[in-house]
């Protein structure tokens, strides 16, 4: 289930839909107070937030599946437990800034970052931010962010959460959550393991045998680590740590007769965050080091690639407040990075430095936020990034926001090192982008509604493309493209909720709708291009709804997706429409609670694909059992 | 007496059509290895043909042609220049290799420029063989998903005459999958002859490769063939063949030591001599024969009979010679 936030509205007009997880309700969430706060908040733009108890009651397993079915973002698939990267509002899979607790996990090597070596118990907390927001964020904030944070439970002295999953096509899960600590200082160690075979058989035309895919298999461990402490009354010390091992082997398309390519994922991420909280101003400084692997083999033609990067990351950052009106917050990020990869002839060093500055001031029913950042990589400037957004209130039923900005993404360690057409002298990718949303909550009886429209508008230049280069002999990178983006963001929300009490019968229906043109401004033979043409792999129309049930202990909830026609690398590939169907039971016992659940994922088994020639699969299903056993202030005695 | 008949046919037969067959052999790059330019060579030779390399240290890459006598039938990969079938044409070592996404050209050399080529063998190397056979995650298995789709990997040679490109064209199909009956479809995994005589005169070919499997950035099937055993004319399809008792006379015949070949044409002249299987033993050439009277000196033959050929004012004849 998700909780759409909008900010003016506060989160009081939909109060959360649960399917009760005990570890949640009752555990004493932290109040935020974080120089970061300031940051987070996204005045003049929308946000949409999921919590552990949205997480655990949804049928995605990841942060692609939690996209593609809840947020009508473009998905870009490679098929179940395959590749997955996002486009938000037109943009590339690198115009999506992921952050894990405020730094970014894109790939320095390849610019972005796939989106199904996230599992959704990682963190507490995941946000879906769109639109521009490099002033605050940097590269890569174009299209969107992806926000995942960790967040304690001070109180919850122990508890153990043990799901396990399985489903069609060899696919099993298994997940341990266990809380330990008190008021004071709060450990969780989250794991989990996933395989599955994925070797669906999926349709080739009318009167051909399906074929069953091969060389799908794949496995994924993950083990996080988070401890908080609380050393006195002003000072917090955090700690996160995760490690991830990923295998999988690369399927054939539809149009290859074998693979027998495999892929390793290898990631280490480390963090250390220290918080100085006064009555007028906060003090902040973290400290990140992230490692990671990516190996790819083709046993085929005894193909080896292998790369990895390191990047230490260290941040200071400071508020001070004023009455709670006018917040001023300035922030310093430097990061150091190492990448060793076959291609390069020798291995880069990159060093990026930030300076940020936001004002934030809110009075009675406004809000404003103006804030400006310059990037500083290997001795040369990005552009000065500003941004200024406002959220108004004419009504209580009419609400106004506006933003515009300025954005950018900085070349990847690819683009400027490859040894054979990579291109030192690359300038970032940048551009402004403007949005303005109109939304009217209101309320009849038990039932609120809110209608409210979105419109953008973004134009990138510096578009990195590789491209032949007169008189060489490989293609090269270059500042060539310009993309401009437009579109239109309708939304409906509707929520009923008969009584109060957590188990009463309730409803929630979301419907949205994604006008998105994204066209190329700047023509070209190879790779081809056409002014005005709608960029690869972006959707003209997008739709979602889903609908939800809740009563006593059931639940209830379908999914359906609408994705328009869109242009491949080698064509037309066709619309779609995809329904996901989710049941659920809870039952308490010893005043701890299980839930059994039943996914049915495509269930009309349609015949699609996002990307062209990776097939997907038909109707596919998953049955799941949850316990969780928790000692909270004595409340749950087993 | 009836094989030197036949001898004497060949010959005529030979000299009438004068050809050159270009077969890389000449560059001695022993068994499964390649020249890719990566020496600083930057022009392949071989007969009266010659073929650009282009070749990127840096990068470590190169595009136009490379001299191949890979024996590598199995591997898909890039870097393996070996042919489907691992020879050149009827077995020999070398071939000539050509990749490239624009076109690559042949340039005809000496006699054979501006002359007609006669054609040349072509073939396909085991990375597009195979890739055109199975796909690979960027390129399609040909036929697709079901084996119906009309795929084709098609080659076009074009030429170069008086620096024009001809609009005539000779095509070849190194995959065709454009049959009804799925069984006909066929990827070329032999030498196989392509005849350019219909394209006639030339100053160099052009080749270009074509496929169905096309993308935004271009031809997905890898843009490799192979060549061997391209046949120019020599230009002397002019050249008359005459009887030698009109062109020229030599005596002592039966001869020992030397003989005296006399030049009935006024100009210069050419000799060749052939011993009976047919191999050349002795040539010098019109800049050596320059007078009436010339003496050859024969001491290095061993005993017996042999084809006198004699080329001058495009003429040409053939006397036989006994060494004693």
């Amino acid at each position: 289930m998700k909780k759409i936030f909008f900010l003016l509205l506060g989160s009081s007009l939909f109060s959360l839909l649960s399917f009760g997880q005990l570890d949640t309700i009752l555990a004493l969430q932290e109040v935020e107070i974080s120089a970061e706060k300031i940051r987070k908040q996204p005045v003049g733009t929308q946000i949409e937030k999921w919590k552990t108890s949205d997480l655990a009651a949804l049928p995605a397993q990841n942060i692609g599946e939690l996209m593609s079915a809840e947020t009508g973002t473009f998905i870009k698939s490679y098929g179940s437990g395959s590749l997955a990267t996002s486009s938000i509002r037109g943009g590339s899979a690198g115009h999506t800034l992921v952050l894990w607790n405020g730094f970014s996990l894109q790939s320095p090597i390849l610019g972005l970052l796939d989106l199904s070596l996230l599992p959704l118990n990682s963190v507490e907390e995941i946000t879906l931010q769109k639109g521009g927001n490099s002033a605050i964020w940097g590269s890569g904030a174009i299209g969107g962010i992806i926000s995942m944070n960790s967040q304690p439970s001070f109180g919850m002295y122990r508890s153990l959460d043990v799901k396990s999953t399985i489903g069609s096509f060899g696919n099993y899960n298994q997940e341990v959550k266990i809380g330990y600590g008190e008021l004071r200082v709060y450990g969780v160690t989250k794991m989990f393991y996933q395989q599955g075979k994925n070797n669906f058989k999926y349709f080739i035309a009318p009167n051909f045998p399906k074929r069953q895919q091969t060389n799908a298999e794949v496995s994924q461990q993950n083990i996080l680590q988070d401890i908080y402490w609380k050393i006195d009354k002003k000072n917090n010390l955090v700690f996160h740590f995760w490690q991830q091992f990923s295998d999988r082997n690369i399927p054939p398309t539809n149009v290859q007769t074998r693979s027998l390519a495999r892929q390793k994922d290898r990631s280490s991420r480390l963090m250390m965050d220290w918080k100085n909280v006064n009555e007028t101003y906060v003090l902040q400084g973290k400290a990140g080091f992230f490692k990671e692997h990516l190996d790819y083999y083709d046993d085929e033609t005894g193909l080896i690639s292998l790369s990895d990067f390191s990047t230490l990351t260290t941040e200071f950052n400071g508020q001070k407040f004023w009455k709670d009106k006018h917040k001023l917050h300035g922030a310093i990020t430097h990061s150091i990075t190492t990448a060793n990869n076959d291609g390069y002839l020798e291995s880069p060093i990159e060093n990026r430095s930030a300076i940020q500055v936001s004002y934030f001031f809110q009075h009675n029913n406004y809000k404003f936020q103006t804030s400006v950042r310059q990037e500083l990589i290997d001795g040369k400037l990005v552009p000065i990034v500003p941004s200024i957004g406002f959220d108004y209130s004419l009504f209580s039923w009419l609400k106004f926001q506006g933003k515009v900005s300025r954005n950018y993404r900085v070349p990847t360690l690819n683009d400027r090192f490859w040894n054979g057409g990579g291109n030192e002298n690359l300038k970032p990718e940048s551009g402004w982008s403007e949005e303005a949303t109109l939304s009217s909550p209101f309320k009849i009886g038990k039932s609120n509604f809110e209608f409210s429209l979105t419109g953008f508008n973004r134009n990138i230049d510096n578009w990195i493309l590789w491209a032949p280069a007169p008189g060489q002999p490989s293609w090269s990178a270059f500042n060539i493209s310009e993309v401009w983006s437009r579109g239109l963001e309708p939304r409906f929300s509707f929520f009923y909720k008969n009584k109060k009490e957590e188990k009463s019968l309730a409803i929630k229906v979301d419907v949205g709708y994604d006008f998105i043109k994204s066209t190329n401004e700047v023509a070209m033979e190879l790779p081809r291009r056409e002014v005005g043409e709608q960029i690869i792999y972006v959707p003209l129309h997008q739709a979602f709804g889903r609908a939800t049930l809740s009563w006593k202990n059931m639940g209830l909830s379908y999914q359906h997706g609408f994705t328009g026609q869109a242009r491949g690398q080698y064509g037309k590939l066709d619309a779609y429409q995809v329904g996901n169907v989710r049941m659920q039971y809870s039952a308490d016992w010893k005043k701890c609670k299980s839930t059994v659940f039943f996914n049915i994922n495509n269930l009309w088994n349609v015949n699609y694909i996002v990307v062209e020639r990776r097939p997907m699969p038909g109707t596919h299903f998953q049955i799941g059992i949850k316990f969780s056993f928790n000692n909270y202030l004595n409340i749950c005695e087993t | 007496m009836t094989k030197i008949f036949t001898l004497l046919l060949t010959l005529s037969s030979l000299l009438s059509f004068a050809q050159t067959t270009s077969d890389f052999e000449i560059y001695p790059i022993g068994v499964d290895s390649f020249l890719n330019g990566s020496d600083g060579t930057n022009l392949f030779s071989s007969g009266n043909i010659s073929l650009d390399n282009d070749y990127n240290s840096m990068w470590n890459s190169w595009t136009g042609w490379a001299i191949s006598s890979g024996t590598d039938i199995s591997t898909v990969e890039f870097s393996n220049l070996s042919t489907i079938n691992g020879t050149g044409y009827d077995g020999s070592n070398n071939y000539a290799v050509s990749f490239s996404s624009d076109q690559t050209i042949m340039h005809l050399d000496g006699d054979a420029a501006g002359e007609v080529v006669a054609g040349m063998y072509v073939n396909n190397l085991t990375v597009a063989y195979n890739i055109i056979k199975d796909g690979n995650q960027f390129s399609k298995k040909f036929g697709g998903l079901t084996g119906d789709d009309p795929d084709y990997f098609l080659l076009t040679i074009k030429k170069y005459l008086d620096g024009t490109l001809s609009s005539e064209s000779v095509e070849f199909y190194l995959a065709d999958y454009q049959f009804a009956d799925n069984a006909q479809d066929y990827i070329v995994d032999e030498w196989a002859w392509v005849d350019l005589t219909s394209l006639g005169q030339a100053d160099s070919l052009a080749f270009s490769l074509a496929s169905t499997d096309n993308g935004n950035y271009g031809m997905n099937t890898p843009a490799f063939f192979a060549v061997d055993n391209v046949v120019t004319s020599d230009g002397v399809v002019s050249v008359e063949n005459v009887d030698a008792k009109s062109l020229f006379e030599i005596y002592p015949n039966p001869a020992n030591e030397f003989f005296i070949l006399k030049n009935l044409e006024n100009g210069n002249a050419e000799i060749s001599i052939f011993d009976m299987t047919g191999r050349l033993v002795y040539n010098a050439d019109a800049n050596t024969i320059t007078g009436n009277q010339n003496e050859i000196n024969i001491q290095n033959l061993a005993k017996g009979t042999y084809m006198i050929k004699v080329l001058s004012n495009e003429k040409v004849a053939s006397q036989l010679l006994i060494k004693q």
